[in-house]
């Protein structure tokens, strides 16, 4: 039972942050409007303070320790509460000493640019953050998720009461996470937006600062957060699309018991991000030979879904182009010339003064039209994909005896271990040994 | 029928495996890949962090333009404090 003081502290002190955040926008930059002074550049340049090598190659030793220390707590020691103090950890040193950045989602923009713009070198932090998790999530599953990463620490400890998603609602959501996860590559592929960077909705909280939307989408992210388990990881995080995927086949995986599982059913009840799948009954008569001709139809639509939201990811180039600044600029310039707008902006006077032909900037508008048309289909292609392969998992079922965590969806945190039966036996036997010892 | 079941799950595991290796491999690849374009751009004298000079490893012994005149102004700011 969590007292209700218990909840108001909590959010007193997100609401304390709030207001530090806030502080940036209530005071703005001074307007020296009746001696028109300007501030001087050189405050800009002090600001720039380098960051020695050591500080960074920290940050990847503090992350692989973190992933390690992760991994032990959650395969052999299965201790909740070491997992809980590890995640606390993190979201203080990950998210607010290092304000959030750079970290692992963000991180997919930084390897897709580098992959795309020739000229584009990617810090070895930024690869580093990026590519650890995958690989510890290829051995021992979502150990990143469990404890490291910032975003999923700060859901995490405001879930105070959770209820559970109807799997419907559930697999319909998590689609959000692959359309934004596809807009995310497509975006830094094109040198257009960091757009996971930008509508990160906790970096506001990390650096205590930000505008106020972001910081009014944190806080909704948070509220929903206390009742619903992680919303951001399960439903929205791009990054925790990969890892899904890379934990199905992961080489070692989260078990409820360490023994033979007494099928209680409690930990299904403890898990509130619904990882846990309860075991089949017996196929009903007739179910495979159903089921086969459903599978039949499905294989033939996914081509077909493919292709359509392909289509649809090429129909609205012209929309998602305008995130780039180029397009921006030349639709603007575009405007003005053909006298549809009368006032100018400062890009547009920038762009005249140095006289630049608009000829040129045509061309280089349309060539990034035309990168997002490629760009539209195969990321809308890559959605169409997923829907019918969705369905597919939906129409395939596997039998279990036991009750499993879902080795995609499960997010190591670890509350199973303590619902568990036998696993309370386990830790009452080691103490007794531990005692005659 | 048991031993069906085992079966299957040995492929299972088979084709997981092989699927862990060959990803564990790509990863190694597009590490190695962004390692070597980096170093590559360094060679070349090109500014391997668009210009923010803030956050780069290399800023100190840069000698491109932009690091060369971040560091002038950084330089004369604190000359200004000093007087």
């Amino acid at each position: 039972m969590v007292r209700p003081g218990y909840i108001i502290n909590r959010m007193a002190v997100f609401l304390v942050l709030c207001g530090v955040a806030l502080g940036a926008e209530r005071f703005p930059p001074p307007e020296f409007v009746e001696t028109n002074h300007q501030l001087p550049p050189i405050n800009q340049i002090t600001d720039v303070t380098p960051r020695s090598d050591i500080y960074e190659y920290i940050d990847v030793g503090v992350l692989l320790a973190a992933l390690g220390l992760s991994s032990y707590l959650v395969l052999r020691k299965r201790s909740r509460r070491a997992i809980f103090i590890l995640m606390v950890f993190s979201l203080l040193y990950f998210g607010f000493w290092r304000k959030g950045c750079i970290c692992s989602i963000g991180a997919i923009q930084n390897i897709t640019l580098s992959i795309f713009d020739p000229d584009y070198a990617i810090p070895i932090t930024a690869a580093a953050f990026f590519l650890l998790p995958l690989v510890f999530t290829l051995f021992f599953g979502r150990t990143f998720c469990a404890a490291v990463c910032p975003l999923g620490a700060i859901q995490d400890i405001v879930l105070l009461r959770p209820v559970s998603v109807p799997k419907w609602l559930e697999n319909m959501l998590r689609l959000f996470a692959y359309v934004y996860l596809g807009a995310a590559v497509l975006f830094a592929a094109t040198g257009s937006a960091f757009v996971i960077c930008r509508y990160d909705p906790f970096i506001s909280f990390f650096r205590l600062s930000g505008s106020l939307n972001m910081l009014i989408l944190g806080a909704c992210f948070l509220v929903v957060g206390v009742f619903i388990g992680r919303p951001y990881c399960r439903f929205f995080c791009p990054y925790g699309v990969i890892l899904r995927q890379f934990s199905r086949f992961s080489k070692r995986r989260v078990t409820i018991t360490p023994d033979e599982c007494i099928q209680c059913g409690l930990c299904e009840d403890s898990c509130p991000f619904g990882a846990i799948r309860e075991p089949t009954a017996e196929w009903p008569v007739g179910y495979y030979e159903k089921s086969k001709k459903r599978l039949a139809y499905l294989i033939i639509l996914v081509p077909v879904l493919a292709f359509l939201c392909g289509w649809m990811g090429f129909a609205v180039r012209p929309v998602m182009s305008r995130m780039h600044e180029r397009v921006r600029l030349a639709e603007r310039i575009y405007l003005e010339d053909t006298g549809k707008v009368q006032d100018v902006t400062d890009a547009s006077t920038a762009f005249r003064a140095t006289g630049q032909q608009t000829k040129e900037l045509y061309a280089e508008a349309s060539k990034i039209r035309d990168e997002f048309g490629l760009g539209g289909w195969l990321v809308g292609g890559f959605i169409g994909l997923v829907i019918g392969l969705k369905l597919i998992g939906l129409t395939v079922r596997r039998q279990r005896v036991d009750y499993e965590a879902d080795r995609a969806g499960c997010l190591a945190c670890g509350r199973c271990f303590e619902y568990c039966p036998q696993e309370r036996l386990r830790l009452k036997n080691a103490k007794e040994i531990i005692g005659e010892s | 029928m048991e031993k069906d079941t085992e079966r299957k799950q040995d492929r299972r595991e088979l084709l997981a495996g092989a699927l862990r290796y060959v990803t564990f491999g790509l990863l190694a690849a597009v590490g190695g890949s962004v390692f070597v374009k980096r170093r590559r751009l360094v060679r070349e004298g090109k500014c391997v962090n668009r210009g923010l000079c803030g956050d780069c490893e290399i800023f100190q012994e840069c000698g491109l333009e932009q690091a060369l005149s971040v560091r002038k102004a950084l330089a004369g700011a604190d000359n200004g404090r000093r007087q």
